[in-house]
């Protein structure tokens, strides 16, 4: 069983969903920073998941400052490092821009986006 | 030489049954043998000769049937059979059958038998014996090898049968004819050596192909071939070529 | 290095092309799916591959070795685990696996027993008393004992329930070794081979039709939906990439399979003017039906 809640649908990129499972437990806490991560056989196991695939996880996860590699235990979840909360809000920027485009397709107005939002951020915890 | 053996174990565990039945019928053939020898001044009732032959046959048979089955269990003629995805060479496997195929059906029998003859017959160390004893091997050896290899290029005991059946028919084939033509003349012995050891010859030469290079289609034309040279060698003493008579 | 490469493979039966000038290569450590139908050769491709079968012509390298010479030493290295595989049937679990071990010197005990209680195989049973499943499985550990550096599957999952699968395919991956290890799954079980698989390789009818990366193939593949504000009229032409365009009330349905984000809306655009469009990623399976369907036209053979 793996620490951290993930269901895999076909369809779309196995690696990206894994990606965004990971860092959303780290959101909700389900991650918490010294946890130790599952190793990459594990990770494969588990998910039933090329281990080529699992291993690009990993390091992805490791490149984005997610998790940190100890030499002794392996992969831990990483204490996360606030930089400045303009540079966070920046990082985000695809993300919106994303949202922004959908929505307008969509032909929602600001008000409902905000709402959609608000309710999303209430379900993961925290104010 | 350890995985030869693993091997051979192997078989012997398969077909133990089979074995113990042909080893209890090889059993019945000597006893009954070494009876008839024993009783040469009293009357042999004709019973006891009838179960000399049936008995016989039927170790003859079962041996030929171990034969096929002993070969046919890593079949080279099946594509995918289970060795072929194995680590195990064609040299290693044909070393294994030959040597257990061999020592089982060929030298234990002959051995056994020569030496209960001999020792009936109280010369169980003269030239005579080991002569008698050396060419009874080198005949059977050849026909083993020959049968072998018609067991290896065939896929199931049928076509082995069928095969064995042709080799036999074939080879015996003039000779009988001869018989029923009334020309019953014998060829004299070193023909048949000759034609045997051709046989013996051929059929070594028809298992390497098949267990080395496994093309089929090739080790049945080795065995055809075979067939026709030693039926030919067995009929050219009629010939006047002074060389052959001797 | 390449762990399987084909150049123009064929092999004909009488007068049936099962194969016909396969050019396909599975690199070093990649899990490749080998797709198709039924009776597309899959099959007759892996017995080419091991030796069991000559090419008629063409040839195969696996290993760096003509498949017709392979010998000890490789098949020391490859396991190979198939629907109806010719096992010894009259030994037991345990007998099998006591034959098999001498002819491996890299035979992991340690191994064979922890795969031995993964799939809880009852070791004194025949193998012709076993389970289709436990007779696989079986199979199985006889053929990863010696952690191979290929794996060659054909149709491992048929007829197994779907707890058995999973338990098989957990059993592979126990052995992967990322980089070193290259596996060769042939099968019509899609779903399963979906999320093991890097690279897919797509027979259909003895050709090879597709040949890459899964991650390529999911990124040029795409289902769109076109809303209208009328009714939906097929367009003039359409690009070749684009199948099955079917009309539907307002909405107009295909798969383009050239997807690329500013092209395709472009060529959207130029079609459908004041449309929204969706465009959703596809299964495998989805993928599959669709080029099926279309006969492979689109495809023209090997792609990167």
């Amino acid at each position: 069983m793996l620490p951290f809640s993930i269901e895999l649908k076909p369809g779309l990129p196995v690696a990206e969903q894994i990606l965004f499972a990971v860092k959303k437990a780290v959101v909700r806490g389900q991650l918490r920073p010294g946890d130790k991560f599952p190793s990459v056989r594990i990770l494969s196991q588990e998910l039933r998941v090329n281990p080529n695939t699992a291993h690009k996880v990993v390091a992805a996860l490791v490149a984005e400052g997610v998790l940190v590699t100890t030499p002794a235990v392996g992969s831990i979840v990483a204490t996360p490092e606030l930089g400045g909360r303009k540079e966070r809000a920046e990082l985000l920027g695809t993300e919106i821009e994303r949202l922004v485009v959908e929505a307008k397709k969509l032909g929602l107005d600001l008000d409902s986006v905000q709402d959609a939002v608000a309710t999303h951020w209430k379900k993961l915890g925290g104010a | 030489m350890n995985l030869i053996w693993h091997i051979i174990k192997k078989d012997l565990r398969r077909f133990r049954l089979p074995i113990s039945i042909w080893a209890f019928a090889c059993a019945i053939v000597l006893k009954l043998n070494l009876d008839s020898a024993l009783s040469v001044n009293a009357r042999v009732p004709t019973t006891g000769q009838e179960a000399t032959v049936l008995s016989t046959m039927a170790a003859f048979m079962l041996s030929v049937a171990l034969l096929g089955w002993i070969v046919q269990e890593d079949s080279l003629a099946t594509p995918g059979a289970f060795w072929q995805s194995r680590p195990i060479s064609g040299g290693q496997l044909l070393a294994a059958k030959s040597l257990l195929v061999f020592v089982l059906l060929v030298f234990l029998p002959t051995l056994v038998d020569h030496a209960c003859l001999r020792w009936q017959h109280s010369d169980l160390f003269s030239s005579h014996a080991f002569i008698s004893f050396g060419s009874g091997l080198f005949s059977l050896t050849a026909i083993m090898l020959y049968g072998m290899a018609i067991a290896a290029a065939t896929r199931d005991n049928g076509s082995f049968v069928l095969g064995a059946i042709i080799a036999i028919g074939s080879y015996l084939g003039p000779p009988v004819a001869g018989i029923l033509l009334n020309h019953p003349a014998a060829p004299p012995a070193s023909a048949i050596f000759t034609s045997i050891a051709v046989i013996g010859t051929g059929g070594a030469a028809a298992l390497l192909n098949q267990y080395l290079r496994r093309r089929t289609r090739l080790t049945f034309v080795i065995l055809g071939a075979t067939i026709i040279v030693s039926m030919l060698v067995c009929q050219l003493w009629k010939l006047p070529l002074p060389a052959l008579h001797r | 290095m390449n762990m399987i490469e084909t150049h123009n493979l064929s092999r004909v039966f009488g007068r049936t092309e099962a194969v016909r000038d396969l050019s396909l290569v599975v690199p070093k450590g990649s899990v490749c799916a080998l797709l198709g139908p039924n009776g597309a050769g899959k099959s007759t491709t892996i017995r080419l591959l091991l030796n069991h079968l000559a090419p008629t012509s063409g040839e195969a390298l696996v290993m760096g070795v003509d498949s017709r010479s392979l010998g000890p030493d490789e098949f020391a290295q490859i396991g190979y685990v198939a629907d109806n595989q010719n096992l010894p049937l009259w030994m037991t679990v345990r007998q099998l696996l006591d034959y098999c071990r001498p002819f491996y010197p890299s035979w992991d005990t340690a191994l064979e027993k922890t795969l031995l209680a993964r799939f809880a195989l009852p070791e004194n049973r025949k193998l012709r008393n076993l389970s289709r499943g436990m007779l696989m499985q079986a199979a199985l550990v006889s053929s990863l004992a010696y952690r191979p550096k290929l794996l060659v599957l054909d149709e491992p999952f048929s007829g197994l329930d779907p707890v058995v699968r999973e338990d098989f395919v957990r059993g592979v991956l126990e052995v992967s070794t990322p980089g070193d290890w290259t596996v060769l799954v042939a099968s019509h079980e899609i779903e399963e081979v979906e999320r093991l698989a890097d690279r897919v390789a797509l027979l259909d009818g003895g050709h090879l039709r597709l040949n890459e990366t899964a991650e390529a193939l999911q990124a040029r593949f795409r289902r769109i939906e076109v809303a209208l504000e009328r009714d939906a009229t097929p367009p003039q032409s359409v690009p070749s990439g684009w199948l099955g365009l079917e009309c539907a009330g307002s909405l107009v349905s295909f798969v383009d399979s050239r997807y690329e984000r500013n092209a395709t809306e472009r060529a959207c655009r130029e079609r459908f003017p004041e449309a929204a469009v969706t465009a959703r990623p596809m299964t495998l399976r989805e993928i599959f039906v669709t080029l099926a369907r279309a006969g492979f036209k689109s495809e023209k053979g090997i792609a990167a």
